[in-house]
């Protein structure tokens, strides 16, 4: 018998008695966690190298363009699905929860805003995704400033 | 620090990413008259950051800078508390933190703001 969620037992945690709410927050945490490890580094690397030049080669290289797509991919992502949390938070979307009535499933909003943001997200990551990607990979990389 | 104000300052973070990274982007192609379809053009990563530095919007970037390093700080002690039961080692996880915060608040903002692009 599937056991309730509980908090302290790690990230075996977030893929267990999964609804689309709990993959989405698996997500985030996969996201949040991908980001924090491409971008805190970085000033220690131009600290220890007293410049900006090597790190911005590395990027221009393919693993470097890589990590920095998954970067501009989860960021979006974040982003989008850190504004649906902030909504439901403070009240803007609210709906009412369901519970599966034997397995003990977290609950799942149903409103129709809810169901809004929740496509919203899932069509913009990936349409506005593949265009950041496309654009961190072969996009211009100097700036054209018309001053 | 209770935990309804951690968290309120994990929103506010987002929110100066989420709304405020784009303003400033936008503020940037109208001030510096950037070509939208340059700007569409244009490698994100390139933009955002580089972008601060180069029109030397320094205080605006260390404002960006600073939330990066407190919303991620806050979300890897989220990650980490969700580990951990006891309560005398979660107060040692937040003054570890802090001191995290801290230190990396200030070589983040010193690396953009001061180290030239």
């Amino acid at each position: 018998m599937e056991s309730t969620l509980e908090s302290g037992r790690g990230f075996g945690e977030w893929f267990r008695a999964l609804n689309i709410e709990r993959v989405l927050a698996a997500i985030h945490k996969i996201t949040g966690i991908y980001m924090v490890l491409w971008l805190f580094p970085r000033p220690w690397i131009v600290i220890i190298t007293g410049h900006w030049s090597s790190l911005l080669a590395f990027d221009m290289t393919p693993i470097g363009k890589f990590l920095a797509a998954l970067f501009v991919l989860s960021f979006l992502f974040h982003g989008l699905n850190g504004l649906r949390i902030l909504l439901i938070e403070y009240g803007i979307i609210s709906g009412w929860p369901v519970r599966h009535p034997i397995k003990p499933l977290p609950a799942l909003r149903v409103s129709r805003f809810h169901r809004v943001a929740l496509l919203l997200i899932i069509v913009i990551t990936i349409i506005g995704g593949a265009y950041a990607i496309y654009l961190t990979v072969y996009g211009l990389t100097h700036l054209v400033m018309g001053v | 620090m209770r935990e309804s104000t951690i968290r309120w300052l994990v929103h506010v973070g987002a929110l100066i990413m989420t709304i405020g990274i784009p303003i400033a982007v936008a503020a940037l192609a109208i001030v510096h008259r950037m070509p939208f379809m340059d700007l569409m053009r244009t490698n994100p990563l390139l933009i955002i950051p580089y972008a601060f530095v180069y029109v030397g919007w320094g205080a605006v970037w260390a404002v960006i800078a600073a939330d990066w390093v407190w919303h991620g700080s806050l979300g890897i002690r989220r990650f980490v508390e969700e580990f951990v039961n006891d309560p005398k080692l979660r107060r040692i996880i937040n003054i570890l933190i802090l001191i995290f915060i801290i230190v990396e608040g200030f070589v983040m903002v010193y690396s953009l703001v001061f180290v030239p692009a």
